[in-house]
């Protein structure tokens, strides 16, 4: 995309949609004051608008536009069985918000939804209800940012205020907040809670800037890592997906170097790693709205449900880091994600 | 890309046609079409269903890409102060009256218009009629219906001129002829930029007719089967987006086979050479 057409783009967020019984809400109010000067356009259902064909995707990523809704039902999500660091709760997710500020190339929501443009549930409290409804008597553990990342609009938001205050009087409920954010400002002003996992999600600065636009360089993450696990956070860092392109061998084995010099990786909860992959179902969309990225031209190998590189390609990587994933492994507890 | 009008009326029509010098394709038979280069025009007549069928009429017959723009433009009945009469306003929602569905026009353009919702009624309101509204026509929803299976969203746009005031008395071609002309310039300025914007933010990938022609050679050549022309495709999408953005002299490196060993023998070396 050349700069010359950055003349005639509109500004993110100039047309907010907000459902009709979004009205209802408090929150509906305080988020169109915040951007006072957006064309407010009323939907009587926010799916007339999220949802239809022939959006132009890649372009909304651009200058994504806001749709406040309200949501009905399905405010939690049974997950797998077993979540790994957590194996004795029960495992949900669900989606508070849908779409974020960032654009990666290999976001699994690219092959999901037909629209870029970002949803906000503003019934908060309706999913509270949800979460203690489903978590008496037991804990449980949920990542709250499963469609979005939402630190970043903490500013905006305040979700993860909201969500701080529930986990404080709900020790049961355990959350994930996953983020490639450096805004380590939204975390300073709580005091660590230990139900609450701060989940970062690390990149080698080449992969960042070409395949994780509008998100902050390595070296702001790692800071905002750094800070956080001094407050005594509790940390997870996510080097997933690695994307297998080429020369990936020697971009990663320099990055794990560079982890394991500027983090102390024995104070983290653990390290997840995992090689792109993605539902089968969702691979098809994924690729005719991707085609510009390298990251899609790869040797893809369908197995079971998902799309991911060839085993041969990922032993080839294996192989190379292994000296590394070792001393991680020393370090703290390690997770291969499947 | 194209960039198409659709006009309900001769007389919304007539100012674009002469700005833009346009001459009537004598070989459309369903509707008026003119064109001049990259540009379309195209009368439907009144009404949504009409507007429906010229949009679909005409972008089946001359639109290749869903990035081409079309702008639905014509004269709106209004009745709110937020709209003066002669102001052209761009449509940030539609609502058919007779359906109640939505439509929303995804707006990504930077512009300088009003942004206003219709209402779209398949008969003429007047002040005294008990549903009226405060912008309406008789077009946009049957417009959006018909372009949104060709067309990319953001690229389809709906500028009305706000005009009779729903005055029951209906509307004189003089006044439809005398504010259309007055907003041509400004609404083909901004179809130019629509234009460069759609240009300039393709994210499809698309071969150049020369490269595709040169490629249809080839895979003649080689007598390829689907799926190794696919192979051989993506390879060369690869290619392209790792910054290699001319397609390599393939001719001079495969020979005319005759048989299935021959052509797997050129298709091994073919995909080595791209990888
Ligand atoms: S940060 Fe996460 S949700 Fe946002 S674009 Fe990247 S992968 Fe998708």
């Amino acid at each position: 995309m050349t700069s010359l057409s950055n003349i005639y783009l509109k500004k993110p967020f100039s047309h907010i949609y907000v459902e009709n019984q979004a009205f209802k809400y408090d929150e509906t109010y305080r988020i169109t004051n915040f951007f006072k000067n957006s064309q407010l356009i009323e939907v009587s259902d926010y799916r007339n608008v999220f949802n239809s064909h022939n959006q132009n995707f890649n372009l909304q990523k651009k200058t994504p536009d806001l749709i406040l809704a309200v949501k009905k039902d399905n405010f939690l999500y049974k997950g797998s069985d077993l979540c790994h660091g957590y194996e004795n709760m029960d495992f949900y997710y669900l989606t508070n918000m849908i779409n974020c500020l960032y654009d990666c190339d290999y976001c699994f929501i690219r092959g999901m939804y037909t629209s870029a443009n970002i949803v906000y549930f503003v019934n908060t409290n309706d999913f509270f209800d949800a979460v203690a409804e489903e978590a008496l008597g037991k804990d449980v553990f949920i990542p709250i940012s499963y469609e979005s990342d939402l630190l970043v609009m903490e500013s905006i938001f305040r979700i993860f205020a909201r969500w701080y205050s529930f986990c404080v009087e709900n020790s049961n409920v355990n959350i994930e907040v996953r983020t490639k954010s450096s805004c380590i400002n939204v975390i300073k002003k709580y005091r660590p809670v230990k139900n609450i996992l701060l989940s970062w999600t690390l990149s080698p600065d080449l992969i960042i800037s070409s395949y994780e636009k509008k998100s902050p360089p390595l070296q702001k993450r790692i800071k905002a890592v750094n800070q956080a696990l001094e407050a005594g956070w509790k940390v997870r860092l996510s080097f997933d997906p690695i994307l297998l392109i080429d020369d990936a061998e020697k971009i990663y084995t320099s990055f794990f170097n560079q982890i394991l010099s500027e983090i102390p990786v024995d104070f983290l909860f653990d390290l997840n790693i995992g090689f792109f992959r993605m539902p089968t179902t969702y691979f098809r969309e994924f690729k005719s709205k991707t085609q510009f990225s390298p990251v899609l031209y790869s040797d893809w190998e369908y197995s079971g449900d998902h799309v991911t590189y060839s085993s041969d390609r990922k032993e080839k990587f294996m192989k190379s880091a292994e000296p590394y994933l070792k001393e991680f492994s020393r370090l703290t507890k390690v997770l291969y994600m499947v | 890309m194209n960039i198409f009008f659709i006009c309900a009326l001769r007389a919304e029509a007539k100012p674009f046609i002469e700005a833009l010098n346009l001459k009537k394709l004598l070989d459309q038979r369903a509707f008026d079409v003119y064109k001049r280069n990259n540009f379309f025009l195209c009368i439907s007549g009144i009404g949504k269903v009409k507007a429906a069928a010229a949009t679909a009429y005409v972008l089946t017959a001359f639109s290749k890409n869903a990035g081409d723009i079309l702008i639905n433009c014509g004269v709106a009945g209004y009745n709110t102060p937020l709209i003066s009469k002669g102001e052209t306003v761009l449509i940030n929602k539609i609502t058919d009256q007779d359906t109640f569905k939505e439509f929303f026009p995804n707006i990504i353009i930077s512009h300088s218009y009003k942004e206003h919702e219709i209402h779209t009624f398949s008969k003429a309101v007047s002040l005294s009629s008990p549903e009226k509204k405060e912008f309406v026509d008789m077009e946009s929803s049957g417009v959006y219906i018909a372009a949104s299976r060709f067309l990319y969203l953001n690229n389809i746009y709906f500028l009305k001129v706000a005009l009779d005031n729903l005055s029951p008395e209906g509307i004189k071609e003089e006044s439809i002829l005398s504010v259309m002309s007055e907003n041509v310039n400004s609404i083909l300025n901004f179809a130019e930029s629509a234009d460069l914007l759609s240009q300039n933010t393709s994210f499809e990938f698309n071969f150049s007719q020369e490269d595709e022609r040169k490629l249809s050679e080839l895979f003649e050549k080689m007598k390829l089967t689907k799926s190794m022309k696919d192979k051989v495709i993506l390879l060369l999408k690869k290619r392209y987006v790792y910054g290699k953005k001319t397609l390599p002299d393939m001719q001079n490196i495969i020979f005319p086979v005759t048989n299935k060993d021959e052509r797997k023998k050129e298709f091994d070396k073919l995909i080595e050479y791209l990888s």
